[in-house]
């Protein structure tokens, strides 16, 4: 295999790596490249830890709180909804396809509501929903005075807790009517126990035992309870919300932009340097399909800016060949035979164009390291086009330039 | 070597470096006006978005066409200060609303943000009540965010300027081994993003935490050019060592200037597209961003370059004015074809070619340099055979 085959393969090699992810994704349905929030629609949320005067947010905050978030935003795991800690105190929510923003901040920022359900003659599994069996509701979380992190009879991790005076009463009454009949605790409308009443209870203590407490979980709900809301007290920072036609009408407004931009370079790129403007322009397409494919096999989410970064970057990539031919044109009119100044002008302009993208790709790299959400999408289109610009408008336009004037030795090549 | 440079005719860049400087003096002191101007009447320099100043930004589609007046009286009575509402020209059922919903009502955070997407909500209702009913009624768009995020973007914004720009310094000092390279690009970097910054600034544009994404673009993009530039010039200094620097970054100006050009028409190109076509959501990062692309190509030829000449402390610096004719007998000298006779049929010959259009030239060409190069050029050619001979000397001795 000669060095021109290798190269060959090499390309061919890199097409096919990135033609996989996005046909594979296309039989399955799905869109070719991830889509952000601000193009698909949907609702993100970042909330900040508020701790109270003296403490320190724990990385356990953190998980309790995405826990309960999630429980509450998407209790039976159907949406595709991401919550992911930011940074030390943050967590971002992201809701594709909800329709209703209100509905979703709502949800968030709701307390943790604990019932007391009378559940009947019959014990409820733990899970169930309470919503829409219409049991009547004893007492809830707001009647409780305290609640903390204890130990059942057994031993195991419980929830023990304490009425108010007035719901202490409520309950003794309720537990003396009821003895033998179950009683349901659930949270945020799900059974998370349902024990027997053996007997009243007065004085207003007791504890919640099973759910499956481990000394973490136990201590999460105690504060849950007590704080009436999330473990950690938060704050809404920011919240965004787009709907499904904006997202839409963005994206087919910029893929219209792209083609419309794309075609002008093409004419532009021919226009002035004939025959090799063909093949930058072959080279600038290959771009194109590699920089789609490697965003999906990437799995880089998309976004507005994203876009318009993948857009500009058409524009960027073809500055390589423009400087290799004018570099060529130069060679050539310096007396050089086709092939050698060919390699010259290649051997020159590699250097230019490499210090021009690093110094790009520095800019990005910076970027996606102080850039929020939206702008970390666009670093990282930006600096993968800058990586495939150098490698089809440099490596491809090279081989297929030497092919040419291989074949074709006679070729002028601006003529 | 030198033959290669009969094709060029040289342009005579750096002669004119004081009215290219003084174009973008004039230019940021336009900007400075523009944000006094807008400072005046907005309370800040720039339009800053709700990213920056906090509040809600909504945008609604309408069941029917709507009226400014009267959103804004509604959105007035859920908002602290101000509610702003705009509707979208092309299309009168698109409005924006900028308000800062009132949550004083509610005690701590959890109940705020509850309270605010009540309000939201309600607001929103009455909004499509009043045109064409809710039902008809689409949220496009409704972001909040919070009073803490602003400061931090901008102390983040701030932070990646300085590093980039710092970066990007250090980056040209390790390639080109010239403290003066660094500096008169990161000046022209500067430039660009004061440019940026006043065409953003006159054309109203909205500022968001994408912002800072156009301008470290335009740093990391608009360096670009200055690179190709540089590179050439370097090239030239080793190729041409009896060039005189002046002349050295004429020559290396003319020769890059088709695809610093280029270059910079292939990235407008894509901008203007998506200026046209993007659509509303990309119109003020593709705007600010063609202000310091343009911005960008201009300083790397005008501003970068003669800053690299005044601050050079090049042997060769001073030695001989700017020329734009002196390469031809410069070639004759080193081709060894050097002959009094002929150089002096020569030097006439170029008098005629070269030095007719500078005739032609409007009256900025009465700058200082000028008419010194003119007398110099005189000196050169009346003693032509002693200093050619001279010169021959020196060119043997390199």
């Amino acid at each position: 295999m000669n060095k021109r085959q290798a190269n060959l393969l090499l390309i061919v090699v890199v097409l096919i790596i990135a033609l996989v992810q996005p046909i594979w994704r296309m039989a399955e349905g799905f869109d070719v490249v991830t889509l952000g929030l601000d193009l698909k629609g949907g609702v993100s949320v970042v909330l900040q830890a508020v701790p109270p005067m003296g403490q320190a947010v724990t990385p356990e905050d953190m998980t309790g709180l995405v826990e309960v978030i999630r429980n509450r935003v998407d209790p039976q795991g159907q949406k595709e909804v991401v919550i992911t800690v930011v940074g030390k105190d943050r967590v971002l929510v992201q809701v594709p396809g909800e329709k209703d923003p209100n509905a979703v901040l709502q949800l968030i920022g709701k307390t943790a509501l604990l019932e007391f359900v009378n559940a009947g003659k019959e014990p409820l599994e733990e899970g169930t929903e309470t919503a829409d069996l219409n049991l009547p509701v004893v007492v809830t979380g707001r009647d409780l005075a305290d609640a903390y992190p204890t130990r059942d009879g057994m031993g195991r991790p419980a929830v023990g807790f304490e009425f108010k005076a007035d719901a202490a009463d409520t309950f003794g009454k309720f537990t003396k009517n009821h003895v033998g009949e179950y009683l349901a605790i659930a949270l945020d409308g799900v059974v998370i126990s349902c024990p027997v009443i053996k007997g009243a209870i007065w004085g207003g203590r007791g504890i919640i035992e099973g759910g499956g407490f481990d000394i973490k979980s136990a201590t999460l709900l105690a504060r849950q309870i007590k704080g009436g809301a999330l473990p950690i007290p938060v704050q809404e920072l920011e919240s965004r919300v787009v709907g499904p036609s904006l997202g839409q009408e963005s994206i087919d407004a910029s893929v219209v932009a792209g083609i419309g931009g794309f075609i002008v370079i093409l004419l532009f790129v021919i226009l002035l340097y004939r025959l090799p403007g063909v093949v930058a322009n072959l080279a600038l397409a290959l771009y194109v399909v590699l920089l789609i494919g490697y965003l999906s096999l990437f799995n880089v989410t998309l976004t507005l800016p994203g876009i318009a970064g993948a857009i500009l970057s058409i524009g960027m990539a073809i500055d390589a060949n423009i400087i290799i031919f004018e570099r060529l044109k130069e060679e050539l009119a310096w007396g050089k035979t086709l092939a050698a100044a060919i390699e010259a002008a290649f051997a020159r302009a590699w250097i230019a164009i490499l210090d021009g993208n690093l110094t790009t790709l520095i800019a990005a790299v910076i970027l996606f390291f102080f850039g929020t959400g939206p702008v970390k999408g666009f670093a990282i289109t930006l600096s993968l086009g800058i990586l495939i610009s150098m490698f089809s408008a440099v490596f491809v336009t090279r081989f297929i330039l030497e092919f040419v004037t291989m074949r074709f030795k006679k070729l002028g090549l601006y003529t | 070597m030198l033959q290669n440079l009969n094709r060029y005719k040289l342009i005579p860049f750096v002669q004119f470096s004081k009215l290219w400087l003084l174009i973008s003096a004039l230019a940021i002191i336009a900007g400075a006006f523009i944000m006094v101007g807008n400072y005046r009447t907005m309370g800040s320099p720039l339009f800053l978005g709700i990213d920056f100043t906090g509040g809600s930004f909504i945008q609604l589609k309408l069941g029917e066409p709507g009226n400014a007046a009267d959103i804004a009286e509604i959105a007035q009575k859920y908002s602290v200060g101000e509610a702003m509402v705009q509707l979208r020209r092309e299309n009168p059922r698109e409005v924006e609303i900028r308000v800062r919903i009132d949550t004083s009502e509610a005690d701590d955070e959890a109940a705020r943000s509850e309270l605010r997407a009540q309000k939201i909500t309600q607001m929103e209702q009455e909004i499509g009540d009043k045109f064409g009913g809710a039902e008809n009624m689409e949220v496009l768009q409704q972001d909040y965010v919070g009073p803490v995020v602003g400061a931090e973007l901008i102390r983040n914004a701030i932070i990646a300027l300085i590093i980039g720009t710092i970066a990007i310094m250090v980056y040209i000092f390790i390639r080109f081994n010239r403290f003066v390279f660094a500096v008169a690009a990161v000046v022209a970097l500067v430039h660009d993003v004061i440019i940026a910054l006043s065409g953003t600034a006159l054309l109203k544009l909205e500022v968001n935490s994408f912002f800072i994404a156009v301008v470290l673009t335009i740093i990391g993009y608009s360096i670009n050019d200055t690179i190709i530039i540089y590179d050439r010039v370097r090239e030239n200094l080793r190729n041409f060592p009896q060039i005189n620097f002046p002349t050295i970054i004429n020559l290396s100006l003319t020769q890059t200037l088709t695809r610093s050009l280029a270059t910079v028409a292939t990235v407008i190109v894509m901008l203007v597209a998506l200026l046209l076509f993007g659509g509303p959501g990309l119109y003020g990062f593709s705007m600010a961003m063609l202000f310091g692309m343009i911005s960008g190509a201009y300083s790397s030829i005008f501003i970068a370059a003669p800053i690299v000449l005044y601050f050079t402390r090049d042997e060769r610096r001073h030695r001989l004015p700017a020329y734009v004719d002196l390469v031809a007998a410069h070639e004759q000298v080193a081709t060894g074809e050097f002959d009094e006779d002929e150089a002096e049929v020569y030097e006439e010959k170029k008098e005629e070619t070269v030095l007719a259009p500078e005739e032609k030239k409007p009256p900025e060409k009465s700058m200082k340099g000028e008419p010194e190069t003119g007398a110099k050029d005189k000196a050169k050619r009346s003693g032509t055979k002693e200093k050619a001979k001279k010169k021959k000397k020196k060119l043997r001795r390199r």
